[in-house]
């Protein structure tokens, strides 16, 4: 959910600049070692996870949509 | 030897280092976070996070690529020692705590007599206070 009312602290900003390039980093990584493994079950887990992170990764970008204060 | 070969068991413990990682990273950022849904979405990843870490080590764990070193029993004595002694110490420095504190519920000091004493009506006379479990008992 977006910040509704505009406001967000100077930390709280810069962690989720940190956090969404984090996510990023990771989908782009579990998606790799899901095409380099030998293993199916891994594979799979890979890749599911590089779902998951995706997931997450968008959710976080919403709270990006952010109002400045007037 | 070949500790930089790309094997399923270096990925999957590099998945778990990752895991493990992200799950610090967002526990830092839910204890400095004001808004409570920002908050709330990074609880949730943490949880989902937790979940991830799981499966990919019990993954890891079948497969016989992650076994965590067991403590013998020397380390578990040493602990159980440790543990008993610091008790013991804890107990001891909490002991004349106990028994200050309930030598001031049966006989309050001096000092705060005569504080109490000032609350009191001064034309109630022979008044007499007994300080008992912490709680002033005023009584004629």
């Amino acid at each position: 959910m977006p910040h509704a009312t505009g406001k967000i602290t100077a930390r709280e900003l810069i962690d989720l600049q940190s956090h969404l390039m984090l996510e990023s980093t990771l989908v782009g990584q579990f998606n790799h070692f899901a095409r380099e493994s030998t293993d199916p079950q891994f594979g799979q887990l890979c890749q599911k996870l590089a779902h998951s992170r995706t997931d997450c990764l968008q959710r976080l970008a919403q709270h990006t949509n952010i109002t400045p204060i007037q | 030897m070949y500790q930089d070969q790309v094997t399923d068991k270096n990925l999957c413990l590099a998945v778990i280092n990752q895991l493990k990682w992200s799950a610090t990273c967002l526990t830092g950022k839910i204890l400095e976070c004001e808004d409570e849904q920002l908050r709330q979405d990074y609880m949730q990843l943490l949880n989902r996070t937790f979940a991830e870490q799981k499966e990919a080590f019990d993954l890891a764990h079948q497969r016989g690529w992650y076994q965590p070193m067991m403590a013998d029993q020397q380390m578990i004595g040493q602990v159980q020692s440790d543990t008993q002694k610091l008790m013991m110490e804890q107990q001891q420095s909490m002991s004349p705590m106990h028994q200050m504190a309930q030598y001031q519920g049966i006989q309050a000091p001096q000092g705060l007599n005569n504080y109490q004493q000032s609350f009191t009506n001064p034309n109630l006379q022979n008044q007499s206070i007994y300080v008992g479990g912490g709680q002033p008992y005023y009584s004629r």
